[in-house]
């Protein structure tokens, strides 16, 4: 059944297709550097899907491929029903918005919005009303006029979306997009991205390296590292069930303990943690293939440790305490860890404690992670 | 206080130091622009009584006259054949990987540091061996050599600092190959591709020792024709011509400036 689909033939064109995006069986090397190593992806229509992953994990050279300024090695490429493996960029029909915008200096803001319709032919007069239209849908209609250096970097970002959108592409690429914009202005972008989206209902693709952008705008997110897609799923999945230490350490804050498993009873691994040997119960679900002996790493959030002035499962000395206004993450030094980041809901509690206190954890077992010790680890 | 007194003698010590480098700069051009008002036929300086003969007899001497319209041509020709080429050696560099291509560079280069009268030597050789001597045709060749590299070196950094995303954006947006080359590269190269044109328009209307060899009576440029004039001569009509010169390459540039940013041609790193 892989094998069949691999062939770049289009289907009959009157099916439409089942998928927005199709990758089968994407390779690709640099020289001795296997930048993406066999990636399958299908992508549904109208889906926010981000690629993330720290840099060199191969997320650009496959938005490159999708914009066509890469050939893969091996894998075909399908956008709809049309194999676009070997077609050239200026044939696809993609709409890709740069980290840096890349607004063509030269144009005012309405002819690079204009520019990819005059490509097209476009009738002069619908140019101008579409590229209107463009304009006033990020909110942009007074700038036509400007050059793009004259608009700030939010703006600039809107007439790049503006640019991509108008030729009605049938995906729109976004390269770190957001990642040049300030922090307040990033967030009130990600919600206007979302919003615009949304409204036009393009399957998106968006390269960032940013978990939190990942977690905030996507449908879905696939993790990569190595060349290699390491999960693909929902944020909220993606956060409470990491699929390996690896996206467990990328996605939100975790902490680290290290430990063996003792037996495993019924539906649970009796765990030994620590320098100290604390004994954790965590249920089977939750572990990721584990057997009686193994070294292990357990991951848990900084919500699901609990502060406790006496007892604790665990015990150690308050180093270090960051107010973040909704909250305060507390750090302790816990023997056979690194130092356990604490989230406390309750700031009145933290405030009380003095540094170099003495305090108890306890771990909400449910929601803990157990990977092998020897899991991969970029 | 201390402080104060320290930025005011430092301040003072940089106006005088630039006062005296523009002075020792423009010394000689004053000169000659000062001498070229004298009404004595000695070519000498401070001038005695101030008149405007030797603008007069400059303007209307034929030689003058005929190495303007000379200059002109083969400036106009030698500026316009090395944009050209020097785009299109500039963009292969800049572009493609191929053998020889680092030698290529080199040579395309060198003229930068051959003697101008080596270059004019050769030229003379060789169009001697086809019988072209004296010919405009070797003239604008002669030219051409000397000012490429000003124009490849002036358009290959433009290049260098284009952002290749702008092609990446323009390819995306549905823009074939060709139409990134024009609609996109060749506007964001025009201020360098300018710069080098117009680099190499002034250095092949002032260029002197390679046109002495090439030039012959009826193809001679105005430098030739000044330098043929100042060994039979020596009246100030020389210091005439050469003001008419300084001041029409002044206004060239002023004018450059005005209409099409020169500063911004210049500086082409902070164009991007």
């Amino acid at each position: 059944m892989m094998l069949d689909s691999t062939t770049c033939t289009a289907t009959a064109p009157s099916v439409s297709a089942k998928h927005a995006v199709r990758l089968d069986g994407i390779g690709k090397s640099f020289g001795d550097v296997t930048a993406l190593r066999d990636v399958w992806l299908k992508i549904n229509h109208g889906e926010f899907l981000t690629l993330l992953g720290p840099s060199g994990c191969g997320k650009t050279t496959l938005l490159n491929m999708l914009a066509g300024f890469l050939t893969p090695d091996t894998g075909e490429v399908f956008i709809g029903n049309d194999c676009v493996t070997e077609m050239p960029p200026h044939q696809r029909d993609i709409g890709l918005v740069f980290q840096n915008y890349a607004l063509f200096p030269h144009m005012s803001v309405a002819e690079n919005v204009a520019f990819g319709l005059k490509m097209r032919k476009i009738p002069r007069e619908e140019i101008r009303r579409r590229v209107a239209e463009a304009l006033e849908n990020v909110r942009l209609g007074a700038f036509g006029d400007r050059k793009p250096r004259a608009l700030s970097g939010g703006q600039q970002q809107r007439v790049a979306l503006a640019r991509a959108l108008v030729i009605r592409p049938r995906l729109l690429l976004l390269d770190e997009s957001l990642s040049a914009l300030d922090k307040n202005l990033r967030s009130d972008m990600q919600v206007e991205l979302k919003e615009i989206q949304r409204r036009v209902g393009i399957t998106t693709i968006f390269v960032t390296h940013d978990q939190g952008e990942a977690l905030s705008l996507s449908d879905r997110i696939a993790v990569m590292a190595h060349g290699e897609i390491q999960q693909l799923s929902t944020p909220a999945e993606m956060y409470r069930s990491p699929a390996n230490s690896f996206v467990a350490s990328f996605i939100g804050d975790i902490n680290q303990i290290g430990g063996m498993v003792e037996r495993i009873e019924g539906e649970e691994a009796l765990l030994v943690l620590g320098a100290n040997n604390l004994r954790l119960a965590v249920p089977l679900s939750r572990c990721q293939g584990v057997k009686a002996g193994d070294g292990i790493r357990l991951f848990v959030r900084p919500e699901h440790l609990r502060l406790t002035q006496e007892g604790g499962q665990l015990r150690g000395i308050l180093r270090a305490r960051s107010y973040q206004g909704t909250h305060v993450e507390a750090f302790l030094d816990v023997d056979g860890a690194d130092l356990v980041r604490v989230r406390l809901n309750r700031p009145g509690l933290a405030e009380a404690l003095s540094q170099g206190a003495e305090l108890g954890l306890d771990i909400d077992a449910a929601e803990c992670l157990v990977f092998p010790q020897e899991d991969k680890q970029p | 206080m201390k402080a104060k007194h320290k930025k005011l003698l430092a301040r003072t010590g940089a106006t005088v130091l630039i006062t005296l480098i523009l002075l020792f700069v423009s010394v000689p051009s004053v000169v000659v622009i000062m001498s070229a008002f004298n009404s004595t036929a000695i070519l000498s300086f401070p001038p005695q009584d101030l008149s405007l003969r030797w603008f007069e007899r400059a303007v209307t001497y034929r030689d003058f006259q005929r190495g303007f319209i000379n200059g002109l041509i083969v400036t106009a020709w030698t500026s316009g054949i090395a944009l050209v080429i020097g785009t299109a050696l500039a963009y292969a560099i800049d572009r493609f990987q191929f053998r020889g291509k680092d030698l290529l560079e080199t040579i395309l280069l060198s003229p930068l540091v051959i003697p101008h009268f080596t270059i004019g030597l050769g030229v003379l050789m060789l169009a001697s061996q086809v019988s072209m001597r004296g010919s405009f045709a070797t003239v604008i060749l002669a030219q051409v050599i000397l000012v490429l590299p000003f124009v490849l070196r002036s358009v290959y950094v433009s290049l260098r600092n284009l952002d290749r995303r702008y092609e990446l954006a323009a390819a995306s947006l549905g823009a074939s190959p060709l139409q990134v080359l024009l609609r996109v590269d060749l506007p964001l190269l025009l201020p360098g591709m300018f710069g080098g044109w117009l680099f190499a328009a002034i250095l092949s209307f002032n260029e002197f020792s390679a046109a002495l060899f090439v030039t012959s009576h009826a193809t001679q440029t105005l430098p030739v024709a000044m330098y043929t004039y100042v060994r039979e001569y020596t009246d100030p009509t020389m210091a005439a011509i050469s003001t008419i010169f300084i001041v029409t390459t002044s206004i060239t540039l002023v004018l450059a400036n005005r209409f099409l940013g020169l500063r911004k041609v210049l500086a082409i790193e902070e164009s991007k």
